[in-house]
C-alpha cells in the first residue's frame, strides 16, 4: 500500500526531462568556496545531488560528521543512492537524521527535483513502513508517533517543491518570450508538471498525516475532508491517475470515519468500468482489503469474515501466482483473520468466550511469525499486548523483546501529568537488558542493540531509579559509537548526576559517574565546555599532567578561558615541585608572561567592574609566579617586576594577602642578593603608608605564608629551604621590632605590640628547627617568656589599642598569643598547662569549629581548620600524658572522658578527624587509646 | 460561565489547622533568630576576662573536653537551594538529613552521652529561607534529639 508505486507518469517525464541547468540558476557568487563551512558545504553538495563529491568531502573532513545538517544530508545521499540495500534499521536511522537536520538541509535545497527526491525517499522508507503497518493491524499509538513528523517533512518538502518549480516555470516563461526555443518549451513543460505533480502528491500524502493522527482527534477528520475535497479535481480519466485517486479518496474516507461512504467510494474500484485507465489488480486487491476493514472498523465481524472469504476466492483467481504474490496475500488475509478475532473477542461479552478468541487470535499470530520471519517484528509487537507478567527474558526472541521494550517507551513518552503502565516499563528495562546481554551475538543487529542501550536508561528514569539510569547512560556513552545519541545520552547523565548530587550532595556514587563521564563528554562528545570542569577535578585528585593538558583545552571563547591558564599555570608549577624536577622555568616564564599580558588586556577592556576585578586578579597572579620564577635566578630582576605592585592590587580583594606575597618575594630577592640586612625595608616602606590594623593584617597575612612555606618544608624533609625562611623571619622580625618601638610617628609606634608577637612567633619557630632538644627547650623557654610578656597589662593595654572593639572580643584577650602559649607550653612539656590553655579556647569557641564555610564557585564550601583540629589533638594528647602519670588525681575518670570524647568526635567528623593536617597523628591516638573503634 | 459547584464545598471535620501551624512556627524561628534565651547560655562563649593566671577568669575545665554543640550549618546553594552540614553529614535532602542524624544521636547514646546532655544548634546562613530551616529543625525533631536551638545567622 507504499504511495510511491502510485507516482503519476508525469512526475517520471518531468525526472527525465529537467536538465542541469536549472540547478539553482547560477554560481553562488558572493562568498569563496572554501569560505563555507562543512556544513553549508556538504548541504550544498547534497542538494546538488554531487554525491561523488560530498563522499570525497566526508571522508577527508571526518569532524564534519558529527554536524547534525551534514549527517541529514549524508543520509539523504544514503537513502537516495542506495536506500534499497539497507536493512530497516539502518533505513530508519537515516530517516531519523533527515528529521533532526531537516531545517537546515530543506531550506537549502533550491532544486525542485531534488526536493521531489527527498521527499520520495522519505515516502518510501520514512512514511511506507509505518503508514503500511497502520494500514494492516490497525491503530498503533507508536506507530503514529514515528510517522507524524515524517508525514509532516514530506508535506513540508512537497510544498517547497511546488512553489519552487512554479516560480522557476514562471520566470522561464518570461525568458522564453513569444519565440521558445524547443529547449526552452521543453524546460517550461518540465517545471511546469513537476509544480502540479508535488500538489498532487501533497494532496495524496495528506492520507498520512490523517492516519498519524488520533482517530478521535477532530484534526484527523479535518484534514482527510479537506484532502478528499482538493483532490476531487484529479479524479479525472484524462488524467492517468483516477484509480489511485479513487482508492485514495476511498482510504481518506476510512481515515475520517466514514465507513459507509469508504465503502461505496473503494466498491468503485471493482464496479466502475469507467475509471481509465482501469485499475491494476494490486489496486483492486487493496481496494477490496479496505472494504474488509470498513466492515471490521464498522464492528460488522461477519460481514468482515464473508468479505474476507470473498476476497481470498477473488485473489486466488486474480493475482499472478508467483510466490511472492502468494506469501503476500496469504500474509494480509491472516493478518486480517487474526484482526478480526481480536475484535470478535471485544465485542464478546462471555469472559470464557472473550479468552477463546484471543487465544484464537495469538494463536494465528504465532503461526504467521512461523511463515513470515519478515513479519515477525509487527507481529511481536501485537502479541506483548497479550504476554503474562512472568516472562523469561533469555528465552524470549530478540524482536520480541524489541517489540517489549518499545512498548515500554511508548508508556515512557506519557506526559509526567499521565499516569503510566509501571509493569511495562520494568518489563521494557529487563528486555533492554537482556538484549545487551546478547551484544555480538550474530542474529543481534547492532543497531538494535544501540536502541536498546539507549532506551534503557530512559525507561530507568521513568521509573526514578536515577542511579541505575545514570550507570546505564554512562555505558552507553563509553560504548556508543552513535554520535546523535551519544550527545544526548552524555546530556542527560550529567543530567541524572546533578540529580543526585542535589538529593545528596555528598553522593560518593555521582562524583564516581562524573569522574567517569566527563573525560567522555570533553573526548568523544566534543564538550569542551566542560574541559574546565574536568581539570579542575583531575587538578583535585592530584592527576597534575591531565589537568594541565585539560585546561589547555579549555576553549577560547569560555569565560573561564583566562582562570583555566592561571590554574594552568599553578597546576604546572605545582607538577614539576611535586616531582622533585627543577620547574621548567623558561616554558613556565613565558607562559605567565603571557597570561600577565592577556590578562591586564582584558582587564582594561572589561566593562563590568567584576569581571575587571578578575582579569586583574589573574594579572596579579601571574606576576606573582613571574616574580617567584626569577627570585632565585634573577633576583634584581625579580624585584623590578614587582614594583608599583602595590598600584596593580589596589582595591582587590584580598589585597593584604596580596601584599604580603609581594613582600614575601621582595625580602627573599634581597636576600639572594645578600642584601639580609635591607630585607624588612620593603616592608618598612609599605607599612609608613598604611593604618595599624591593615599594617598589622599585612605582617600577619606575610607570617601566614611564611609558615605555610615553612611547614612545606619541613613535610618534604627540606631542611635547607627550611632554615632559609627561617632566616626571613629573622631577618624581619627582629629589625620590625626595633624600628617600630623607637619610632618617632605614634601611628608607627602602635605596631610595635604586632612586631613583637611576630618576633615571638619567630622565636618559637627558630626553637621548634633545633635538633638539640637542651637548644630546643631553651629556645621555647625564650619564646615563653615572650609570649607571657605578652600577655601582661601593659602589652595587654597595646594590643587593645591596635584592634576594633567590635571585632574583637577585647575582654578575652589576644586569642593568637593564647594559642601560641599553649604551644609553647605543650612543646615543654606542660601538659596540666597546655590541658587548660587548650581546652578552654576550645571550649570558649575562640579557634572556630572544625571546619570553617568559605564561598568557592558561587557555592558553600568547607574547609579544614588546622587550628581547631591542632588544639584538639594537643588537648587530647595532654589529657592522655596526664592519665599516665600517677600524681594526676582521679587519672582513670580523666582517661575514661578522654576515650568518650574521642569517640564522639569520631562519630561526629568521620573520617575526616583530625583534617588534612592531623588526620594520621588523630588515627595514631584513636589505636592508642580506643582501638578498633568505629572499623 | 459560573461554577455552580463552587458554593457547594463544605467541611465536616473542622477547620484546617495546618496553615496555622506553619504561622506559629515561623514565628517561632523568627523570635529565636532575633532573640536571646537563657537555653543559649550552654554554648555561649565566655566573656569573663583574661588574667595572666589563666583564661576566662581562671574557671578551670570542666571535664577532660570540652562539651561541644552539635552545630548543624544551613546555607543557601547558588541553585536557590539549601545544603546542611553537621560533622561528616553534607546534604540538601532532608530525608537524608534526618537518617544520618538518627544514626549519629543512636551512636552517641551507645557510647554514653545522654540525649539530655546532647545541644543540638542549628545555625542559618543569612539568605537561607525558613521553610529549609522549619526542615532540618523537623529533621533533627525527627532523629530523636530533645535540646535544640537556633544560633543567630552566620
Amino acid at each position: 500500500m507504499i504511495f510511491r508505486r502510485s507516482f503519476p507518469a508525469v512526475w517520471l517525464a518531468a525526472m527525465c526531462c529537467v536538465g542541469w541547468v536549472f540547478a539553482d540558476g547560477k554560481p553562488p557568487v558572493d562568498a569563496p568556496i572554501d569560505a563555507l563551512g562543512d556544513e553549508p558545504m556538504v548541504i550544498e553538495l547534497a542538494s546538488r545531488g554531487l554525491d561523488d563529491l560530498l563522499d570525497r568531502y566526508v571522508k577527508t573532513h571526518p569532524q564534519a560528521v558529527g554536524q547534525v545538517g551534514v549527517r541529514a544530508a549524508v543520509a539523504m545521499r544514503d537513502l537516495q543512492s542506495r536506500g534499497d540495500r539497507l536493512t530497516a534499521s539502518q533505513r530508519q536511522q537515516c530517516v531519523r537524521q533527515i528529521l533532526a537536520g531537516a531545517d537546515r538541509i530543506v531550506p537549502a535545497i533550491k532544486d525542485p527535483r531534488q526536493l521531489m527526491r527527498l521527499a520520495g525517499v522519505l515516502i518510501d522508507f520514512g512514511v511506507g513502513p509505518a503508514a503500511n503497518a497502520i494500514e494492516y493491524w490497525g491503530q498503533n499509538a507508536r506507530r503514529q508517533a514515528e510517522l507524524r513528523p515524517v508525514a509532516d517533512l514530506v508535506a513540508q518538502v512537497l510544498d517547497r517543491c511546488a512553489t519552487l518549480a512554479r516560480e522557476q516555470a514562471d520566470a522561464s516563461a518570461v525568458a522564453m518570450g513569444n519565440s521558445p526555443t524547443p529547449l526552452q518549451l521543453k524546460q517550461y513543460n518540465a517545471l511546469d508538471s513537476l509544480a502540479t505533480t508535488a500538489r498532487y502528491t501533497r494532496l495524496m500524502c495528506d492520507y498520512y498525516r490523517a492516519l498519524s493522527m488520533d482517530p478521535a482527534d477532530a484534526q484527523r477528520a479535518k484534514v482527510a475532508q479537506t484532502a478528499i475535497t482538493a483532490l476531487a479535481e484529479f479524479d479525472a480519466p484524462d488524467l492517468q491517475v483516477q484509480p489511485a485517486v479513487r482508492l485514495r479518496l476511498g482510504k481518506l474516507l476510512l481515515a475520517k470515519g466514514d465507513y459507509p461512504a469508504a465503502a461505496r467510494v473503494l466498491q468503485t474500484l471493482t464496479t466502475d468500468a469507467s475509471i481509465h485507465p482501469a485499475p491494476s489488480s494490486v489496486q483492486q486487491f487493496e481496494a477490496r482489503y479496505s472494504e474488509v476493514v470498513c466492515e471490521l472498523l464498522g464492528q460488522n465481524v461477519d460481514q468482515a469474515s464473508t468479505r474476507l472469504a470473498g476476497l481470498k476466492e477473488w485473489a486466488a483467481a486474480s493475482l499472478a501466482q508467483d510466490k511472492a504474490v502468494r506469501d503476500g496475500v496469504a500474509a494480509s488475509l491472516a493478518i486480517m483473520r487474526y484482526r478480526i478475532e481480536v475484535v470478535r473477542g471485544d465485542l464478546e461479552t462471555n469472559p470464557a468466550a472473550k479468552k477463546a478468541a484471543r487465544a484464537k487470535a495469538n494463536s494465528m499470530l504465532e503461526q504467521l511469525a512461523k511463515d513470515r520471519a519478515d513479519l515477525r517484528g509487527a507481529i511481536f509487537e501485537q502479541l506483548v499486548k497479550s504476554l503474562p507478567d512472568n516472562l523469561a527474558m533469555g528465552a524470549l526472541d530478540t524482536l520480541l523483546l524489541k517489540a517489549l521494550y518499545q512498548q515500554a517507551l511508548a508508556e515512557q513518552g506519557k506526559p509526567e501529568s499521565q499516569p503510566f503502565d509501571r509493569p511495562a516499563v520494568e518489563r521494557g528495562t529487563d528486555a533492554c537488558r537482556e538484549i545487551l546481554k546478547r551484544t555480538g551475538q550474530p542474529a543481534v543487529d547492532e543497531v538494535v542493540v544501540d536502541d536498546a542501550g539507549i532506551v534503557l536508561p530512559q525507561l530507568l528514569e521513568k521509573l526514578g531509579r536515577d542511579g541505575e539510569a545514570a550507570e546505564a547512560y554512562l555505558r552507553y556513552c563509553q560504548l556508543s559509537v552513535n554520535p546523535d545519541n551519544g550527545q544526548a545520552a552524555m546530556q542527560n547523565l550529567l543530567l541524572a548526576i546533578a540529580r543526585i548530587k542535589a538529593a545528596d550532595a555528598n553522593s560518593r556514587d555521582a562524583d564516581r559517574l562524573l569522574d567517569a563521564a566527563l573525560p567522555i563528554a570533553v573526548g568523544r562528545c566534543g564538550r569542551k565546555d566542560l574541559a574546565f570542569d574536568l581539570a579542575r577535578r583531575l587538578e583535585k585528585q592530584g592527576k597534575l599532567t591531565d589537568a594541565v593538558a585539560m585546561y589547555a583545552q579549555v576553549p577560547a571563547d569560555d569565560k573561564r578561558r583566562l582562570a583555566a591558564r592561571l590554574f594552568q599555570m599553578q597546576a604546572m608549577k605545582q607538577l614539576a615541585n611535586t616531582a622533585g624536577a627543577p620547574a621548567d622555568t623558561k616554558t613556565l616564564a613565558d607562559f605567565a608572561a603571557e597570561l600577565d599580558k592577556d590578562a591586564g588586556a582584558w582587564a582594561a577592556t572589561a566593562v563590568d567592574p567584576s569581571d575587571r576585578d578578575r582579569g586583574r586578579l589573574i594579572q596579579v597572579r601571574a606576576r606573582l609566579m613571574s616574580a617567584t620564577l626569577m627570585q632565585r635566578e634573577k633576583p634584581a630582576l625579580a624585584l623590578r617586576t614587582l614594583v608599583d605592585f602595590q598600584n596593580l592590587i589596589a582595591g582587590l580583594p584580598a589585597e593584604d594577602e596580596l601584599q604580603a606575597e609581594s613582600l614575601f618575594l621582595q625580602v627573599r630577592s634581597l636576600m639572594s642578593l645578600g642584601q639580609n640586612d635591607q630585607a624588612a625595608w620593603p616592608l618598612r616602606q609599605l607599612l609608613t603608608t598604611k593604618s595599624a590594623d591593615q599594617g598589622a593584617a599585612i605582617v600577619l597575612a606575610l607570617l601566614n605564608r611564611l609558615d605555610a612555606d615553612l611547614d612545606a618544608a619541613r613535610k618534604a624533609g627540606d631542611a635547607v629551604k627550611a632554615n632559609s625562611l627561617l632566616d626571613v623571619r629573622a631577618s624581619l622580625s627582629g629589625p620590625l621590632v626595633q624600628w617600630a618601638a623607637g619610632n618617632r610617628d605614634e601611628r608607627i609606634r602602635k605596631f610595635t605590640y604586632q612586631y613583637q608577637v611576630f618576633d615571638a612567633a619567630t622565636q618559637q619557630q627558630a626553637a621548634m628547627a633545633q635538633t638539640d632538644p637542651r637548644k630546643r627547650a631553651d629556645g621555647l623557654r625564650r619564646a615563653l617568656q615572650l609570649y607571657s610578656k605578652l600577655l601582661d597589662g601593659e602589652n595587654l593595654a597595646r594590643w587593645r589599642q591596635t584592634v576594633d572593639p567590635e571585632k574583637v572580643d577585647v575582654a578575652y584577650g589576644d586569642v593568637a598569643v593564647l594559642f601560641a602559649k599553649a604551644q609553647v607550653l605543650y612543646e615543654l612539656g606542660d601538659n596540666a598547662e597546655a590541658q587548660q590553655r587548650f581546652g578552654r579556647l576550645l571550649a570558649d569557641r575562640k579557634l572556630g569549629n572544625a571546619r570553617s564555610i568559605v564561598e568557592k564557585d558561587s557555592e558553600p564550601a568547607t574547609q579544614d581548620n588546622p587550628q581547631y583540629w591542632e588544639a584538639m589533638y594537643k588537648l587530647y594528647q595532654s589529657n592522655v600524658m596526664l592519665a599516665d602519670n600517677p600524681a594526676t588525681p582521679d587519672a582513670p575518670r580523666l582517661m575514661e572522658e578522654t576515650r568518650n570524647g574521642l569517640k564522639r568526635l569520631y562519630i561526629r567528623e568521620g573520617k575526616d578527624v583530625g583534617g588534612e593536617r592531623w588526620r594520621d597523628a588523630f588515627e595514631k591516638l584513636k589505636a592508642q587509646i580506643i582501638p578498633g573503634f568505629g572499623e | 460561565m459560573k461554577i455552580k459547584g463552587a458554593k457547594l464545598v463544605h467541611y465536616e471535620s473542622g477547620p484546617n489547622m495546618i496553615p496555622l501551624v506553619d504561622v506559629v512556627m515561623v514565628l517561632l524561628i523568627f523570635l529565636m533568630l532575633v532573640g536571646q534565651f537563657g537555653g543559649m547560655e550552654h554554648y555561649l562563649i565566655s566573656n569573663l576576662p583574661y588574667t595572666e593566671k589563666g583564661l576566662g577568669g581562671a574557671k578551670p575545665l570542666a571535664g577532660a573536653v570540652p562539651d561541644e554543640p552539635l552545630d548543624i550549618r544551613v546555607d543557601s546553594s547558588a541553585s536557590g537551594g539549601w545544603v546542611a552540614r553537621v560533622g561528616k553529614i553534607q546534604t540538601s535532602n532532608m530525608e537524608t538529613l534526618a537518617g544520618q542524624l538518627t544514626t549519629m544521636h543512636e551512636n552517641l547514646n551507645k557510647v554514653g552521652t545522654k540525649t539530655d546532655k546532647i545541644q543540638v544548634v542549628i545555625s542559618p546562613g543569612k539568605n537561607v529561607k525558613y521553610d529549609y530551616l522549619v526542615g532540618v529543625y523537623q529533621a533533627a525533631m525527627d532523629a530523636n534529639f530533645t535540646k535544640i536551638s537556633f544560633a543567630r545567622s552566620h
